[in-house]
Protein backbone atom coordinates (compact mmCIF):
# COMPACT_ATOMS: atom_id res chain seq x y z
CA UNK A 1 0.00 0.00 0.00
CA UNK A 2 1.25 3.40 -1.14
CA UNK A 3 0.09 6.57 0.66
CA UNK A 4 1.60 9.39 -0.82
CA UNK A 5 -0.87 12.27 -0.47
CA UNK A 6 -3.13 12.75 2.87
CA UNK A 7 -5.64 14.82 3.35
CA UNK A 8 -6.48 16.58 7.03
CA UNK A 9 -9.80 17.55 6.94
CA UNK A 10 -9.92 20.29 10.41
CA UNK A 11 -13.45 21.97 11.42
CA UNK A 12 -11.80 23.15 14.55
CA UNK A 13 -13.15 20.35 17.07
CA UNK A 14 -11.48 18.28 19.53
CA UNK A 15 -11.95 15.28 17.23
CA UNK A 16 -10.52 16.83 14.04
CA UNK A 17 -7.69 18.33 16.85
CA UNK A 18 -7.18 14.46 17.10
CA UNK A 19 -7.46 13.87 13.22
CA UNK A 20 -4.33 16.41 12.71
CA UNK A 21 -2.56 13.85 15.59
CA UNK A 22 -3.55 11.08 13.77
CA UNK A 23 -2.83 12.20 10.10
CA UNK A 24 0.82 13.78 10.98
CA UNK A 25 1.27 10.09 12.92
CA UNK A 26 0.29 8.74 9.51
CA UNK A 27 2.44 10.89 7.57
CA UNK A 28 5.38 10.51 9.39
CA UNK A 29 4.89 6.89 8.98
CA UNK A 30 4.71 6.93 4.96
CA UNK A 31 6.33 9.80 4.32
CA UNK A 32 3.84 11.33 2.82
CA UNK A 33 2.71 15.22 2.21
CA UNK A 34 -0.11 16.65 4.07
CA UNK A 35 -2.64 19.11 3.35
CA UNK A 36 -4.96 20.41 6.21
CA UNK A 37 -7.86 20.86 4.65
CA UNK A 38 -10.96 23.27 6.52
CA UNK A 39 -14.43 23.97 4.89
CA UNK A 40 -16.29 27.24 5.57
CA UNK A 41 -20.06 27.31 4.85
CA UNK A 42 -22.34 30.24 4.10
CA UNK A 43 -25.86 30.46 5.12
CA UNK A 44 -27.64 29.01 2.51
CA UNK A 45 -30.64 31.62 1.81
CA UNK A 46 -29.40 34.38 2.77
CA UNK A 47 -31.54 37.51 3.11
CA UNK A 48 -29.00 40.22 2.73
CA UNK A 49 -25.60 39.97 1.30
CA UNK A 50 -24.52 41.30 4.63
CA UNK A 51 -25.10 38.24 6.04
CA UNK A 52 -23.22 36.09 3.61
CA UNK A 53 -20.20 38.62 3.63
CA UNK A 54 -19.86 38.64 7.82
CA UNK A 55 -20.45 34.89 7.64
CA UNK A 56 -17.86 34.42 4.94
CA UNK A 57 -15.09 36.78 6.86
CA UNK A 58 -15.35 35.37 10.60
CA UNK A 59 -15.57 31.51 9.14
CA UNK A 60 -12.80 32.42 7.20
CA UNK A 61 -11.13 33.95 10.13
CA UNK A 62 -11.93 30.68 12.06
CA UNK A 63 -10.70 28.53 9.65
CA UNK A 64 -7.05 30.66 9.67
CA UNK A 65 -6.62 30.55 12.96
CA UNK A 66 -7.53 26.46 12.49
CA UNK A 67 -4.83 25.48 10.07
CA UNK A 68 -2.20 27.99 11.48
CA UNK A 69 -2.64 25.89 15.05
CA UNK A 70 -2.42 22.78 13.19
CA UNK A 71 0.57 24.11 10.58
CA UNK A 72 2.11 24.75 14.44
CA UNK A 73 1.20 21.41 15.99
CA UNK A 74 2.96 19.24 12.53
CA UNK A 75 5.99 21.84 12.68
CA UNK A 76 6.62 20.91 16.09
CA UNK A 77 6.56 17.09 14.94
CA UNK A 78 8.93 17.74 12.24
CA UNK A 79 6.44 17.94 8.93
CA UNK A 80 5.44 20.69 6.99
CA UNK A 81 1.80 20.53 5.93
CA UNK A 82 -0.40 22.60 3.05
CA UNK A 83 -2.98 24.06 4.01
CA UNK A 84 -6.69 24.82 2.17
CA UNK A 85 -9.55 26.72 2.51
CA UNK A 86 -12.38 25.77 0.44
CA UNK A 87 -16.04 26.91 0.24
CA UNK A 88 -19.47 25.01 -0.05
CA UNK A 89 -20.07 21.84 1.73
CA UNK A 90 -17.81 19.88 3.91
CA UNK A 91 -18.23 16.95 2.71
CA UNK A 92 -18.57 17.49 -0.74
CA UNK A 93 -15.66 19.91 -0.55
CA UNK A 94 -13.48 17.41 0.80
CA UNK A 95 -14.22 14.72 -1.81
CA UNK A 96 -13.68 17.23 -4.43
CA UNK A 97 -10.45 18.04 -3.05
CA UNK A 98 -9.86 14.55 -2.85
CA UNK A 99 -10.54 13.60 -6.05
CA UNK A 100 -9.05 17.01 -7.69
CA UNK A 101 -5.78 16.41 -5.96
CA UNK A 102 -4.82 12.56 -6.33
CA UNK A 103 -4.99 12.19 -2.30
CA UNK A 104 -4.38 8.64 -0.87
CA UNK A 105 -6.03 9.04 2.38
CA UNK A 106 -8.32 11.40 3.90
CA UNK A 107 -8.20 11.82 7.93
CA UNK A 108 -11.09 13.29 9.94
CA UNK A 109 -12.86 13.37 13.17
CA UNK A 110 -15.97 11.22 13.34
CA UNK A 111 -17.93 14.12 14.55
CA UNK A 112 -17.71 17.45 13.63
CA UNK A 113 -18.66 20.52 15.68
CA UNK A 114 -22.68 20.31 15.53
CA UNK A 115 -24.82 17.40 17.07
CA UNK A 116 -28.02 19.52 15.46
CA UNK A 117 -26.80 19.64 12.31
CA UNK A 118 -25.33 16.15 11.89
CA UNK A 119 -29.03 14.64 13.31
CA UNK A 120 -31.12 16.79 11.19
CA UNK A 121 -28.77 16.83 7.91
CA UNK A 122 -26.62 13.83 8.29
CA UNK A 123 -23.05 13.22 9.43
CA UNK A 124 -20.59 14.56 6.79
CA UNK A 125 -18.28 11.98 7.63
CA UNK A 126 -20.66 8.89 6.51
CA UNK A 127 -20.83 11.16 3.57
CA UNK A 128 -17.29 11.50 3.04
CA UNK A 129 -16.74 7.66 3.87
CA UNK A 130 -19.65 6.95 0.81
CA UNK A 131 -18.15 9.20 -1.52
CA UNK A 132 -14.33 9.20 -1.37
CA UNK A 133 -12.04 8.04 -4.26
CA UNK A 134 -9.55 6.79 -1.42
CA UNK A 135 -9.44 5.60 1.88
CA UNK A 136 -10.31 6.82 4.88
CA UNK A 137 -9.23 6.85 8.52
CA UNK A 138 -12.02 8.28 10.48
CA UNK A 139 -10.89 9.07 14.14
CA UNK A 140 -13.55 8.57 16.93
CA UNK A 141 -14.01 9.61 20.37
CA UNK A 142 -12.27 6.00 21.44
CA UNK A 143 -9.23 6.09 22.48
CA UNK A 144 -7.29 2.93 20.68
CA UNK A 145 -6.31 0.49 23.67
CA UNK B 1 -50.76 39.17 26.09
CA UNK B 2 -49.05 42.29 27.75
CA UNK B 3 -46.69 44.10 26.08
CA UNK B 4 -43.54 42.63 28.18
CA UNK B 5 -45.06 39.04 27.69
CA UNK B 6 -44.76 39.25 24.10
CA UNK B 7 -41.57 41.67 23.60
CA UNK B 8 -40.22 38.68 26.16
CA UNK B 9 -41.26 35.81 23.68
CA UNK B 10 -40.44 37.84 20.61
CA UNK B 11 -37.08 38.19 22.60
CA UNK B 12 -36.63 34.10 22.98
CA UNK B 13 -37.81 33.86 19.82
CA UNK B 14 -35.05 36.20 18.03
CA UNK B 15 -32.36 34.20 20.05
CA UNK B 16 -33.52 30.81 19.49
CA UNK B 17 -33.43 31.55 15.39
CA UNK B 18 -30.01 32.83 16.03
CA UNK B 19 -28.90 29.44 17.86
CA UNK B 20 -30.17 27.18 15.16
CA UNK B 21 -28.99 29.14 12.22
CA UNK B 22 -25.55 28.92 13.15
CA UNK B 23 -26.23 25.13 14.21
CA UNK B 24 -27.70 24.40 10.94
CA UNK B 25 -26.28 26.49 8.29
CA UNK B 26 -29.00 28.11 7.47
CA UNK B 27 -29.81 32.22 6.90
CA UNK B 28 -31.26 33.33 10.40
CA UNK B 29 -33.82 35.22 8.16
CA UNK B 30 -35.15 32.04 6.73
CA UNK B 31 -35.37 30.41 10.82
CA UNK B 32 -37.11 34.00 12.08
CA UNK B 33 -39.90 33.19 8.99
CA UNK B 34 -40.01 29.93 10.26
CA UNK B 35 -40.26 30.14 14.29
CA UNK B 36 -42.60 33.27 13.33
CA UNK B 37 -45.08 30.63 11.41
CA UNK B 38 -44.49 28.29 14.47
CA UNK B 39 -45.18 30.86 17.26
CA UNK B 40 -48.62 32.29 15.27
CA UNK B 41 -49.92 28.98 14.54
CA UNK B 42 -48.77 26.94 17.51
CA UNK B 43 -48.00 29.06 20.24
CA UNK B 44 -51.01 31.94 19.29
CA UNK B 45 -48.68 34.74 19.79
CA UNK B 46 -49.96 37.43 18.33
CA UNK B 47 -48.40 41.02 16.90
CA UNK B 48 -48.83 44.53 18.76
CA UNK B 49 -48.57 47.81 16.89
CA UNK B 50 -45.11 48.29 18.54
CA UNK B 51 -44.12 44.94 16.48
CA UNK B 52 -45.89 46.13 13.84
CA UNK B 53 -43.72 49.27 13.88
CA UNK B 54 -40.71 48.01 14.15
CA UNK B 55 -41.22 45.12 11.30
CA UNK B 56 -41.88 47.88 9.04
CA UNK B 57 -38.72 49.78 9.85
CA UNK B 58 -36.94 46.40 9.52
CA UNK B 59 -38.14 45.69 6.17
CA UNK B 60 -37.00 49.67 5.09
CA UNK B 61 -33.41 49.16 6.74
CA UNK B 62 -33.23 45.72 4.33
CA UNK B 63 -34.48 47.66 1.47
CA UNK B 64 -31.81 50.32 2.17
CA UNK B 65 -28.99 47.69 2.75
CA UNK B 66 -30.16 45.81 -0.69
CA UNK B 67 -29.81 49.29 -2.22
CA UNK B 68 -26.15 49.84 -0.66
CA UNK B 69 -25.32 46.47 -1.83
CA UNK B 70 -25.30 47.17 -5.26
CA UNK B 71 -21.48 47.75 -6.62
CA UNK B 72 -22.04 50.44 -8.83
CA UNK B 73 -19.00 49.73 -10.68
CA UNK B 74 -19.85 46.26 -11.67
CA UNK B 75 -23.30 47.60 -12.72
CA UNK B 76 -21.43 49.92 -15.15
CA UNK B 77 -19.27 47.19 -16.37
CA UNK B 78 -22.52 44.92 -17.18
CA UNK B 79 -25.07 47.62 -17.83
CA UNK B 80 -26.28 46.78 -21.26
CA UNK B 81 -26.67 42.98 -20.46
CA UNK B 82 -27.75 43.34 -16.89
CA UNK B 83 -30.38 46.19 -17.72
CA UNK B 84 -31.95 43.61 -20.64
CA UNK B 85 -31.44 40.67 -18.68
CA UNK B 86 -32.60 41.82 -15.16
CA UNK B 87 -35.19 44.04 -16.51
CA UNK B 88 -37.11 41.23 -18.25
CA UNK B 89 -36.64 38.99 -15.35
CA UNK B 90 -38.84 41.60 -13.62
CA UNK B 91 -41.06 42.75 -15.83
CA UNK B 92 -42.53 39.26 -17.04
CA UNK B 93 -42.90 37.83 -14.04
CA UNK B 94 -44.81 40.82 -12.78
CA UNK B 95 -46.93 41.08 -15.53
CA UNK B 96 -47.33 36.69 -15.54
CA UNK B 97 -48.14 37.07 -11.73
CA UNK B 98 -50.53 39.85 -11.54
CA UNK B 99 -52.29 38.38 -14.73
CA UNK B 100 -52.65 34.79 -13.07
CA UNK B 101 -53.43 36.23 -9.57
CA UNK B 102 -56.42 38.46 -11.56
CA UNK B 103 -58.25 36.38 -14.24
CA UNK B 104 -57.05 32.74 -13.08
CA UNK B 105 -57.38 32.90 -9.40
CA UNK B 106 -60.05 36.19 -9.00
CA UNK B 107 -58.23 38.04 -6.94
CA UNK B 108 -58.69 41.95 -6.19
CA UNK B 109 -56.75 43.96 -8.61
CA UNK B 110 -54.93 45.36 -6.22
CA UNK B 111 -53.73 42.08 -4.73
CA UNK B 112 -53.12 41.01 -8.25
CA UNK B 113 -50.59 43.64 -8.31
CA UNK B 114 -48.78 42.79 -4.50
CA UNK B 115 -48.42 39.46 -6.73
CA UNK B 116 -47.32 40.29 -9.28
CA UNK B 117 -44.36 42.44 -7.45
CA UNK B 118 -44.15 40.12 -4.77
CA UNK B 119 -43.13 36.94 -7.25
CA UNK B 120 -41.27 39.35 -9.76
CA UNK B 121 -38.10 39.84 -7.31
CA UNK B 122 -34.69 37.78 -7.45
CA UNK B 123 -32.93 37.87 -3.97
CA UNK B 124 -29.58 39.39 -4.59
CA UNK B 125 -28.32 37.69 -1.29
CA UNK B 126 -29.58 33.84 -2.34
CA UNK B 127 -27.80 34.82 -5.58
CA UNK B 128 -24.62 35.95 -4.31
CA UNK B 129 -24.32 33.45 -1.26
CA UNK B 130 -24.69 30.73 -4.28
CA UNK B 131 -22.15 32.40 -6.50
CA UNK B 132 -19.73 32.83 -3.05
CA UNK B 133 -19.63 29.38 -2.35
CA UNK B 134 -18.64 27.94 -5.73
CA UNK B 135 -16.35 31.00 -6.28
CA UNK B 136 -18.04 32.09 -9.04
CA UNK B 137 -18.31 36.06 -7.68
CA UNK B 138 -15.30 37.55 -9.35
CA UNK B 139 -15.70 35.76 -12.91
CA UNK B 140 -17.69 37.50 -15.38
CA UNK B 141 -20.86 35.05 -15.34
CA UNK B 142 -20.81 35.59 -11.37
CA UNK B 143 -20.56 39.69 -11.69
CA UNK B 144 -23.21 39.54 -14.73
CA UNK B 145 -25.98 37.75 -12.73
CA UNK B 146 -25.21 39.72 -9.58
CA UNK B 147 -25.84 43.11 -12.28
CA UNK B 148 -28.52 41.68 -13.08
CA UNK B 149 -30.01 40.74 -9.95
CA UNK B 150 -29.64 44.41 -9.00
CA UNK B 151 -31.71 45.73 -12.15
CA UNK B 152 -34.27 43.53 -10.69
CA UNK B 153 -35.05 44.76 -7.64
CA UNK B 154 -34.90 48.34 -8.80
CA UNK B 155 -37.78 47.15 -10.70
CA UNK B 156 -39.55 45.46 -7.76
CA UNK B 157 -39.03 48.94 -5.59
CA UNK B 158 -39.93 51.12 -7.94
CA UNK B 159 -43.14 49.19 -8.82
CA UNK B 160 -44.19 48.38 -4.96
CA UNK B 161 -43.65 52.30 -4.54
CA UNK B 162 -45.31 53.58 -7.52
CA UNK B 163 -48.39 51.05 -7.91
CA UNK B 164 -49.94 52.00 -4.93
CA UNK B 165 -49.19 55.90 -5.23
CA UNK B 166 -52.80 58.02 -3.78
CA UNK B 167 -52.93 61.71 -5.51
CA UNK B 168 -53.22 63.48 -2.01
CA UNK B 169 -51.29 66.45 -1.29
CA UNK B 170 -48.41 64.61 0.42
CA UNK B 171 -47.56 62.41 -2.34
CA UNK B 172 -45.31 66.26 -3.47
CA UNK B 173 -44.04 66.36 0.37
CA UNK B 174 -42.76 62.90 0.28
CA UNK B 175 -40.87 63.38 -3.67
CA UNK B 176 -39.26 66.18 -2.04
CA UNK B 177 -38.24 64.85 1.17
CA UNK B 178 -36.83 61.80 -0.54
CA UNK B 179 -35.04 63.66 -3.73
CA UNK B 180 -33.31 65.93 -0.75
CA UNK B 181 -32.29 63.34 1.56
CA UNK B 182 -30.79 61.50 -1.66
CA UNK B 183 -29.40 64.26 -2.82
CA UNK B 184 -27.85 65.72 0.30
CA UNK B 185 -26.75 62.50 2.62
CA UNK B 186 -23.68 61.14 -0.13
CA UNK B 187 -22.46 64.89 -0.18
CA UNK B 188 -22.44 65.43 3.74
CA UNK B 189 -21.56 61.98 4.75
CA UNK B 190 -18.30 62.49 3.99
CA UNK B 191 -17.81 65.30 6.09
CA UNK B 192 -20.45 64.02 8.78
CA UNK B 193 -17.91 60.88 9.45
CA UNK B 194 -14.95 63.34 9.14
CA UNK B 195 -16.39 65.38 11.94
CA UNK B 196 -17.98 62.77 14.12
CA UNK B 197 -17.15 59.15 12.74
CA UNK B 198 -15.79 56.52 14.80
CA UNK B 199 -17.55 57.17 18.34
CA UNK B 200 -19.50 54.63 20.45
CA UNK B 201 -22.29 56.37 20.38
CA UNK B 202 -22.85 55.84 16.62
CA UNK B 203 -23.49 59.10 15.18
CA UNK B 204 -23.77 57.47 11.55
CA UNK B 205 -25.98 55.27 12.14
CA UNK B 206 -28.00 57.43 13.43
CA UNK B 207 -27.98 59.69 11.01
CA UNK B 208 -28.83 56.89 8.44
CA UNK B 209 -31.68 56.04 11.12
CA UNK B 210 -33.24 59.31 11.19
CA UNK B 211 -33.12 59.68 7.28
CA UNK B 212 -35.00 56.52 6.82
CA UNK B 213 -37.51 57.08 9.91
CA UNK B 214 -38.26 60.48 7.97
CA UNK B 215 -38.85 58.49 4.86
CA UNK B 216 -41.31 56.05 6.38
CA UNK B 217 -43.23 58.86 8.08
CA UNK B 218 -43.71 60.90 4.78
CA UNK B 219 -44.30 57.49 2.85
CA UNK B 220 -47.12 56.89 4.89
CA UNK B 221 -48.72 60.33 4.82
CA UNK B 222 -48.52 60.20 1.25
CA UNK B 223 -50.59 56.51 1.59
CA UNK B 224 -47.05 55.13 -0.51
CA UNK B 225 -44.46 53.12 0.54
CA UNK B 226 -40.96 54.19 1.48
CA UNK B 227 -39.31 51.08 -0.20
CA UNK B 228 -37.92 52.70 -3.77
CA UNK B 229 -36.58 55.89 -1.89
CA UNK B 230 -35.04 53.94 0.89
CA UNK B 231 -32.93 51.23 -1.61
CA UNK B 232 -32.01 54.58 -3.76
CA UNK B 233 -30.49 56.26 -0.57
CA UNK B 234 -28.90 53.15 -0.19
CA UNK B 235 -27.58 53.05 -4.03
CA UNK B 236 -26.31 56.86 -3.49
CA UNK B 237 -24.11 55.96 -0.57
CA UNK B 238 -22.89 52.53 -1.40
CA UNK B 239 -19.77 53.77 -2.09
CA UNK B 240 -19.44 55.45 0.83
CA UNK B 241 -20.47 52.41 2.68
CA UNK B 242 -18.05 50.32 1.06
CA UNK B 243 -15.36 52.30 1.83
CA UNK B 244 -15.92 52.88 5.23
CA UNK B 245 -15.84 49.07 6.05
CA UNK B 246 -16.23 49.24 9.61
CA UNK B 247 -19.77 51.29 9.97
CA UNK B 248 -21.33 49.27 7.06
CA UNK B 249 -20.83 46.32 9.31
CA UNK B 250 -21.72 48.20 12.74
CA UNK B 251 -25.05 49.11 10.92
CA UNK B 252 -25.49 45.71 10.11
CA UNK B 253 -24.81 44.70 13.09
CA UNK B 254 -27.67 46.90 14.37
CA UNK B 255 -30.16 46.19 11.78
CA UNK B 256 -29.22 42.23 12.29
CA UNK B 257 -29.83 42.92 16.29
CA UNK B 258 -32.47 44.70 16.35
CA UNK B 259 -34.76 45.15 13.35
CA UNK B 260 -35.08 42.91 10.95
CA UNK B 261 -36.04 39.47 13.08
CA UNK B 262 -38.92 41.51 14.05
CA UNK B 263 -39.62 42.27 10.12
CA UNK B 264 -39.00 38.36 9.51
CA UNK B 265 -40.53 37.00 12.69
CA UNK B 266 -43.59 38.98 12.30
CA UNK B 267 -44.16 38.11 8.49
CA UNK B 268 -43.96 34.31 9.66
CA UNK B 269 -46.57 34.88 12.42
CA UNK B 270 -48.50 35.99 9.23
CA UNK B 271 -48.98 32.96 7.56
CA UNK B 272 -51.64 30.92 8.52
CA UNK B 273 -50.85 26.99 8.00
CA UNK B 274 -54.39 25.93 6.97
CA UNK B 275 -54.73 28.21 4.54
CA UNK B 276 -51.77 26.91 3.37
CA UNK B 277 -52.58 23.64 3.65
CA UNK B 278 -56.25 24.41 1.78
CA UNK B 279 -54.41 26.14 -1.29
CA UNK B 280 -51.46 23.61 -1.98
CA UNK B 281 -52.75 23.68 -5.86
CA UNK B 282 -52.62 27.40 -5.86
CA UNK B 283 -49.02 27.57 -4.42
CA UNK B 284 -47.99 25.31 -6.88
CA UNK B 285 -49.23 26.63 -9.66
CA UNK B 286 -48.24 30.48 -8.04
CA UNK B 287 -44.43 28.87 -7.74
CA UNK B 288 -44.77 27.51 -11.14
CA UNK B 289 -46.01 30.83 -12.85
CA UNK B 290 -42.69 32.63 -10.96
CA UNK B 291 -40.46 30.17 -12.76
CA UNK B 292 -41.78 29.99 -15.93
CA UNK B 293 -42.09 33.51 -16.40
CA UNK B 294 -38.72 33.66 -15.19
CA UNK B 295 -37.68 31.08 -17.81
CA UNK B 296 -39.34 32.83 -20.82
CA UNK B 297 -37.82 36.51 -19.88
CA UNK B 298 -34.15 35.41 -19.18
CA UNK B 299 -33.38 32.18 -20.62
CA UNK B 300 -33.25 33.36 -24.11
CA UNK B 301 -30.96 36.83 -22.96
CA UNK B 302 -29.17 33.84 -21.16
CA UNK B 303 -28.29 31.81 -24.09
CA UNK B 304 -26.97 34.88 -25.98
CA UNK B 305 -25.48 36.07 -23.53
CA UNK B 306 -23.48 33.48 -20.99
CA UNK B 307 -24.15 30.55 -23.31
CA UNK B 308 -23.66 27.36 -21.82
CA UNK B 309 -24.60 28.50 -18.14
CA UNK B 310 -28.29 30.01 -19.74
CA UNK B 311 -29.89 27.81 -17.28
CA UNK B 312 -27.69 28.06 -14.22
CA UNK B 313 -28.35 32.19 -14.79
CA UNK B 314 -32.15 31.40 -14.99
CA UNK B 315 -32.32 29.42 -11.81
CA UNK B 316 -30.48 31.91 -10.01
CA UNK B 317 -32.50 34.83 -11.58
CA UNK B 318 -35.85 32.84 -10.26
CA UNK B 319 -34.52 32.99 -6.86
CA UNK B 320 -36.85 35.43 -4.68
CA UNK B 321 -36.95 35.97 -0.60
CA UNK B 322 -36.35 39.98 0.91
CA UNK B 323 -38.24 42.18 -1.40
CA UNK B 324 -40.71 39.28 -2.08
CA UNK B 325 -41.70 39.08 2.01
CA UNK B 326 -41.67 43.07 2.24
CA UNK B 327 -43.65 43.12 -0.40
CA UNK B 328 -46.38 40.60 0.38
CA UNK B 329 -46.19 42.38 4.28
CA UNK B 330 -46.79 45.82 2.71
CA UNK B 331 -49.44 44.36 1.00
CA UNK B 332 -50.88 42.62 4.26
CA UNK B 333 -50.32 45.44 6.39
CA UNK B 334 -51.92 47.76 3.91
CA UNK B 335 -54.90 45.35 3.97
CA UNK B 336 -55.07 44.64 0.20
CA UNK B 337 -54.13 41.28 0.58
CA UNK B 338 -56.06 38.88 3.08
CA UNK B 339 -54.71 36.03 4.78
CA UNK B 340 -54.58 33.50 3.06
CA UNK B 341 -53.45 35.38 -0.29
CA UNK B 342 -50.79 36.71 2.26
CA UNK B 343 -49.62 33.33 3.32
CA UNK B 344 -49.78 31.67 -0.33
CA UNK B 345 -47.24 34.78 -1.33
CA UNK B 346 -44.88 34.28 1.49
CA UNK B 347 -44.82 30.35 1.24
CA UNK B 348 -44.12 30.82 -2.42
CA UNK B 349 -41.54 33.38 -2.24
CA UNK B 350 -39.67 31.30 0.81
CA UNK B 351 -39.89 28.01 -1.70
CA UNK B 352 -38.39 30.27 -4.42
CA UNK B 353 -35.46 30.78 -2.29
CA UNK B 354 -35.03 27.02 -1.99
CA UNK B 355 -36.21 25.05 -5.16
CA UNK B 356 -34.18 27.20 -8.07
CA UNK B 357 -31.21 27.04 -5.29
CA UNK B 358 -31.02 23.42 -5.53
CA UNK B 359 -31.62 22.60 -8.68
CA UNK B 360 -29.16 25.26 -10.23
CA UNK B 361 -26.59 23.56 -7.59
CA UNK B 362 -27.75 20.11 -8.20
CA UNK B 363 -27.74 20.24 -11.66
CA UNK B 364 -26.31 23.11 -13.49
CA UNK B 365 -23.18 23.96 -11.33
CA UNK B 366 -20.63 25.79 -13.77
CA UNK B 367 -17.58 24.36 -12.35
CA UNK B 368 -19.19 20.56 -12.91
CA UNK B 369 -19.87 22.03 -16.28
CA UNK B 370 -16.06 23.11 -16.05
CA UNK B 371 -14.68 19.73 -15.24
CA UNK B 372 -16.45 17.94 -18.61
CA UNK B 373 -16.19 20.75 -20.79
CA UNK B 374 -13.53 21.10 -23.68
CA UNK B 375 -10.46 22.79 -22.44
CA UNK B 376 -10.53 25.87 -24.66
CA UNK B 377 -14.75 26.21 -23.76
CA UNK B 378 -14.12 29.07 -21.53
CA UNK B 379 -17.33 28.69 -19.91
CA UNK B 380 -16.96 30.85 -16.97
CA UNK B 381 -17.02 33.62 -19.68
CA UNK B 382 -19.71 35.30 -21.20
CA UNK B 383 -20.43 34.29 -24.89
CA UNK B 384 -18.91 36.43 -27.23
CA UNK B 385 -20.91 39.77 -28.07
CA UNK B 386 -22.68 39.38 -30.99
CA UNK B 387 -22.00 42.47 -33.82
CA UNK B 388 -24.00 45.53 -31.84
CA UNK B 389 -23.35 44.69 -28.24
CA UNK B 390 -20.82 46.45 -26.38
Amino acid sequence: MEITHILIALDGSELGRRAMEAGIDVALRYRARATVLTAIQHPAYAATVGEVEEADAEQRAFAERVQREAVEAARMRGLDVATAIVSGHPAEAIVDYARQHAVDLIVMGHRGLSNLRRFLIGSVTDRVVDHAPCMVLVVTERRPR
Amino acid sequence: MTDASIAMAMGLLIFLATVISVELGISVALIEICLGVLAGNVLGLQSAPWIDYLAGFGSIVLTFLAGAEVDTRLLREQFKASVLIGGLSFLLPFLGAWAFALWVLGWAPDAAKIAGVALSTTSLAVVYAVLVETGLTSTPLGKLIMASTFITDFGTAAALSALFISPTPWIVAFLAVSVAIIVAMPRLQPWFFRRYGNRVIEPEIKGAFAALLALMYFGRLAESHAVLPAFVLGLAVSNVFAAHRAQQQRFRVVAFAMLTPFFFIKAGMNVGLGAVSANLAVLGLLLAVKMATKFIGVLPLARRYVGPHAMYTTLLMSTGLTFGTISSLYGLQANILDQTQFSLLVTTVILSAVVPTVIAQRFYDPRRATAGAAPTAGPLTLAPAEEGDE
